[in-house]
């Protein structure tokens, strides 16, 4: 197990090395910061002296390695809007994207999975019907439309709950969060709601197909011939094996609800880092940019190596590294 | 042979496909009695596994059991509800499939199989089923059962893991085990010390058992009785020996010709032309008579009935006469 949690980690900083030069290049050919950040009326010496001293002047290869060892150094440079450090920036809107993905991923599973397993275990069925039904709907709509239509019914039509911000955060073990206060929670709602309904759809289907995969196989009838309750049967037998894809599928996912979060976020003017993203890349605000990328990847590998633990847990048959006599 | 523990009259088991109806198992009727060992041969598709699952209450939709009635010490399995079943199931009847790679789940380890199934039955404390588990593997001739016990499914062979499953199915000492081929995907070698062992266990309680099998050579040496099945029907059954050695129904004529090591040597192997009938398009008379070589014109319009001579029964229009 250590073994390959270490192999791991040697992996993840290859992808991590990588991903800094797809950044730096691809942030790099983002039109010339130079001309947003002086005034136009600026002379040229005024503008040399601008482009010199962000070290704009230097070859493309010096400026790669500035880039990185400054990142090694947890430095991603300075915004050129905010002036503060960029890195700063992104973790304080960092709470609020995890928040928002975590709930959405919490919706996704707790009512996903139950109603997967339903539907996978009495297939035809009227309840299978609606609620496929319901997911290839889920799966289909457009995410900002929906966020919109949400925003419609709830807010302007019932005027349930509110359309737009983070509402009030309180502590709760510890933690700033929304969950904290009834306000912050009702503000949390339709976003939360709105990101999930993808990944809801997902569950569902990835739990049903899995399910209805096992329910025939032998062990599961073994089981039955055991004198298993029912409950046990589906609980232990199917839903544990059901749980291995699932688990892989959750934490790719995950890393995708945080990615694009961005619509949603704008959407519900979410304050998190995929609103700071978009306004950054408005004002081509280069560190911010390299750095939610960079925040990015390393949520991503992180959730990554989270998966193969899970997954290798769960299913003895890809435990690596092995077990001795 | 004293008592008749498992009694199934009249059995019918109907699937109704997308291609029509289709009786897995049609008019059944069979006894075990108690302590003996019941050989179901049969080829593929002729209904054995379906037998073994219509006693243990497995029919999965769209099959369903139709008719007839399956007495356990006088008690019919089909009126019972699925809370009894259940506690019938593994407890007094239990049974053996034939895939040792698929009978366990992957996912959990070998004692919690053992365990759990003790469990559902007994209130028996952990440390008291390790110990009966641990037993069994013993018993089973599984070395370290210990170490094994510890172990997934994945890192054992085929040969352990129906060991295994074996040892699961006598678990509660059950008066019937349904052992559907249990031997089929299995090395010779493996086979041969894994039906002494099982014969030894079952020789030691008394218990029945129901060996399906499609090998008649496996069946002669494991069975007391011999019951032959043909597309859902039973058409031949007898004690082993006599049924071995003149059997009445072409069928099993058929099946004894096509063993290789009954054959004389240089000589081609005799087989049975054609193969199972489908079961939603059966002949109208005896399904056996399209591949039959005493077939006349009779067997083509009306089903045989079954015919008694003493221990022996066939289901056939021109059985071949056995000495009584």
């Amino acid at each position: 197990m250590t073994g390959f949690i270490v192999r791991r980690l040697i992996q993840s900083g290859g992808v991590i090395l990588t991903m800094t030069v797809v950044v730096f290049l691809g942030v790099y050919a983002i039109g010339n910061p130079v001309d947003i950040l002086i005034p136009d009326d600026a002379t040229a010496a005024e503008r040399d002296l601008a482009i010199r001293s962000l070290g704009l002047d230097k070859p493309l290869l010096v400026q790669y390695t500035t880039f990185l060892s400054n990142l090694l150094r947890g430095d991603l440079g300075t915004s050129f809007v905010y002036n503060i450090p960029s890195i700063d920036l992104i973790l304080l809107r960092l709470p609020a994207t995890l928040e928002l993905a975590l709930c959405a991923l919490f919706i996704a599973i707790v009512i996903g999975l139950p109603l997967g397993l339903m539907c996978g275990l009495r297939p035809g069925s009227r309840l299978d019907r609606v609620v496929m039904g319901a997911s290839i709907v889920g799966f289909s709509i457009p995410n900002f439309w929906q966020g919109l239509m949400l925003i419609m019914l709830f807010s302007v039509m019932l005027g349930w709950l509110p359309s737009t911000g983070r509402g009030e955060v309180g502590l709760l073990f510890g933690i700033e969060t929304s969950l904290a206060t009834w306000d912050g929670i009702s503000h949390l709602l339709l976003p939360a709601i709105n990101l999930s309904l993808y990944k809801l759809s997902l569950m569902i289907r990835l739990t049903r197909s899995g399910v209805r995969e096992i329910m025939y196989l032998d062990y599961v009838r073994f089981a039955r011939a055991k004198g298993l309750s029912e409950q046990r049967i589906v609980l232990v037998h199917i839903m544990k094996v059901v749980l291995v894809p699932i688990i892989t599928v959750v934490g790719m996912e995950f890393g995708s609800l945080i990615a694009f979060a961005t619509v949603t976020e704008t959407i519900f003017a979410w304050p998190g880092m995929g609103k700071l993203i978009i306004d950054s890349i408005m004002r081509l605000d280069r560190p911010v940019i390299a750095g939610y990328l960079v925040v990015i990847v390393l949520l991503f590998v992180l959730i990554n190596l989270v998966v193969d633990i899970a997954y290798s847990l769960l299913d003895p048959r890809i435990r690596l590294g092995g077990r001795t006599e | 042979m004293t008592q008749c523990i498992l009694e199934i009259r009249d059995l019918t088991t109907r699937f109704e496909t997308t291609q029509g109806v289709a009786n897995a198992l049609d008019h059944l009727s069979l006894e075990i009695y108690e302590g003996e060992v019941i050989g179901l041969v049969g080829e593929s598709g002729s209904g054995k596994s379906m037998t073994g699952y219509s006693i243990m209450g497995l029919i999965e939709h769209p099959g369903a059991i139709v008719n007839g009635s399956i007495l356990y010490r006088g008690q019919d399995l089909c009126a019972l509800d699925k809370e009894q079943l259940r506690q019938l199931r593994g407890d007094r009847i239990a049974m053996i499939f034939q895939d040792p790679m698929m009978s366990l789940n992957p996912v959990l380890r070998i004692d919690t199989q053992l365990v759990e199934t003790l469990k559902a039955h007994r209130g028996i404390d952990h440390r008291d089923a390790i110990r009966r588990a641990t037993e069994l593997l013993q018993a089973m001739g599984i070395p370290s059962p210990e170490a094994r016990l510890r172990q997934y499914p994945h890192e054992l062979s085929g040969g352990m893991r129906q060991r295994i499953a074996i040892a699961i199915a006598l678990l509660l000492e059950p008066d019937l085990i349904i052992a559907d081929e249990p031997t089929t995907a299995l090395d010779v070698t493996i086979q041969a010390q894994i039906i002494h062992e099982f014969q030894t266990l079952i020789e030691a309680r008394g218990t029945s058992v129901l060996w399906i099998t499609h090998d008649l050579a496996v069946a002669s040496t494991m069975a007391d009785r011999l019951a032959i099945m043909y597309a859902g029907q039973i058409v031949e059954r007898g004690p082993a020996n006599e049924v071995l050695e003149n059997p009445a129904h072409p069928y099993t004529e058929g099946l004894l010709r096509s063993i290789p090591s009954r054959n004389v040597r240089g000589k081609p192997l005799q087989q049975i032309p054609g193969s199972t009938p489908s079961l939603t398009h059966l002949p109208p008379g005896c399904p056996f008579a399209p591949r039959c070589e005493r077939a006349a014109s009779i067997c083509a319009t009306t089903p045989p009935s079954q015919r008694l001579s003493g221990s022996r029964s066939t289901q056939c229009h021109f059985p071949r006469e056995v000495p009584s």
